[in-house]
């Protein structure tokens, strides 16, 4: 049995390769924000639909707006606001969305 | 002289007669009359019972409206006084139930609930808490996975207080729910036979923003921390129970996201704390407990793909156990420790014949000390296939290659499990 340091020398452990390899392979199949040299300008802000979808998908499937009242969208939403530390201001977008949606 | 009578005789007939018909024939179209006056007045008389009916019926139709209003105005008063109000009140939470069967164990079921329970208190205020309900050992086991309030203090800063899941680890973060876990089990590092802790019961400051075009995310959190177990079968490793603390010293930490386009996410976080008892015979010792997370997803027209991973250092500075011989020391050994995963998921796009499964394939690595009481490395292939039956259920199917250094013994295992959250 030997420790981190001796094994990574011996014998190179495939974990950090992975890591490394699904980062850049993330990277590369990324969608990229701006280009270089574009405008420095603010984007134009989202619409609830545009960050349920780009927030909500990270972790889980999504789950239909009908699926829950007004209220009980209330109390996720602000669940969620703590799981995923999302700003105010997307939280209540979201949760204006899903609760027009249902 | 008779036919001169007998002339006025009939004649006489003939007047009587005649005016008899005159008179039966008066009478007659007086009786035409009659009945047409009859008739008429029958006809006048319905007339006026129908106009009386209309409005009655319409009195009636008033009545059974303003009936209706009423009854509509006391079933909202009704649903008003049965709604939370803004104390917004929501019991939800997941289950899960298990069938594993591993080389050299017998095979096992297991089912489990875990209930979550969310008030909205106010626009500021908000509480949660996890129960953990698991079968275990012929009893049931209840634990509390989490009790946390919270306070938003702005947009971009809430405080929070309690026990919660350890931001560190972004697995136990986000990620390990049963209907969210892709595959039935944790991964040894992070999970399981962690070298992370899955919780921490402490103050956290956390919250989003926007870095230019980007966002981020961070926590930071102070806590009661792990405690460095001093003698035992597994002397050196760290207790993360973090309750009480056991040296009047906190542990400080946090973890900080970036969000290099949408659909990526990569972390790090770092956690020193002192692990020591105090008055214990072990001298003094820190412990840094650092964390790379890397988390991508993108869902598009060819279906969702996920590419996941957190690798974990775990390094206690070295001391001297049992110092005075009295057990099993005096023994010391460079105590680092580091193990993670990688993850891949596939599922085709929504519509498709397929696009209830999803394929998984998992890597792990947990690397333990030379010198750890019982520790061996170990690294594992799980490969899953799920069938998603809604959202948030699915029956998740695994094989998983179990790679244990010697002298230990592989146990690959089947795994089973059907989770659902609600």
């Amino acid at each position: 049995m030997k420790n981190t340091r001796s094994r990574l020398i011996s014998k190179l452990s495939p974990l950090p390769v992975l890591m490394l390899g699904g980062l850049l392979l993330a990277l590369g199949c990324a969608e990229t924000k701006g280009s270089v040299g574009s405008d420095s300008s603010a984007p134009p802000a989202k619409s609830g639909s545009e960050l349920w979808a780009q927030w909500c998908g990270r972790c889980h499937n999504f789950r239909s707006p009908s699926q829950f009242s007004d209220s009980e969208w209330g109390a996720i939403m602000f669940h969620m606001r703590v799981r995923a530390k999302l700003t105010g201001a997307d939280a209540d977008a979201i949760r204006e969305f899903l609760q027009a949606s249902n | 002289m008779m036919c001169s009578n007998l002339g006025r005789g009939v004649l006489s007939c003939v007047v009587l007669t005649s005016l008899s018909v005159a008179g039966i024939a008066q009478d007659q179209g007086g009786g035409k009359v009659d009945k047409l006056e009859k008739k008429v007045q029958s006809l006048e008389s319905k007339i006026k019972d129908l106009e009386d009916k209309q409005e009655t019926g319409q009195s009636e139709l008033d009545v059974s409206l303003d009936e209706i209003d009423e009854q509509l105005l006391n079933m909202s008063m009704d649903a008003s006084e049965a709604s939370p109000g803004k104390r917004n009140f929501l019991l939800t939470g997941y289950a899960r139930g298990n069938y594993t069967n591993a080389e050299g164990s017998p095979s096992n079921i297991g089912a489990d609930l875990f209930p979550i329970f969310l008030w909205n208190v106010s626009d500021r205020i908000f509480v949660e808490g996890e129960l953990e309900l698991e079968l275990e050992d012929g009893g049931t086991n209840a634990a509390l996975e989490y009790a946390q309030m919270s306070y938003v203090i702005d947009d971009n800063m809430t405080l929070s207080m309690g026990r919660f899941l350890n931001p560190s680890n972004y697995f136990a973060a986000n990620l390990h729910p049963a209907w969210i876990n892709k595959l039935p089990d944790k991964p040894l590092a992070v999970g399981s036979g962690r070298i992370q802790a899955f919780t921490q019961v402490g103050v956290l400051l956390h919250g989003g923003m926007e870095v230019g075009s980007s966002n981020a995310t961070y926590a930071i959190y102070a806590s009661n921390g792990p405690s460095l177990k001093e003698s035992g079968s597994s002397y050196g490793s760290l207790n993360d129970k973090n309750w009480p603390d056991s040296n009047n010293s906190k542990a400080i930490g946090g973890r900080f996201g970036y969000f290099p386009t949408s659909e990526l996410e990569v972390g790090y976080s770092i956690e020193v704390a002192q692990v020591t008892d105090e008055g214990s015979s072990v001298a003094d010792a820190d412990a840094t407990i650092q964390s790379l997370d890397f988390n991508y997803v993108s869902a598009g027209d060819g279906g969702t793909l996920e590419w996941r991973g957190q690798w974990v250092l775990s390094d206690v500075e070295d001391v001297v156990y049992d110092p005075s011989g009295s057990d099993f020391g005096p023994a010391s050994y460079d105590n680092e420790r580091s193990g993670g995963y990688v993850q891949a998921a596939y599922r085709p796009a929504d519509g498709s014949v397929l696009g209830a499964l999803e394929g998984v394939l998992r890597y792990e690595e947990l690397d333990l000390p030379t010198g750890a009481p019982g520790a061996l490395d170990r690294s594992r292939v799980t490969l899953g296939m799920n069938y998603w039956v809604g959202p948030s259920s699915v029956f998740k199917l695994a094989y998983q290659i179990d790679d244990k250094d010697s002298p230990g013994t592989n146990s690959d295992a089947v795994l089973l499990q059907w989770a659902t959250g609600f």
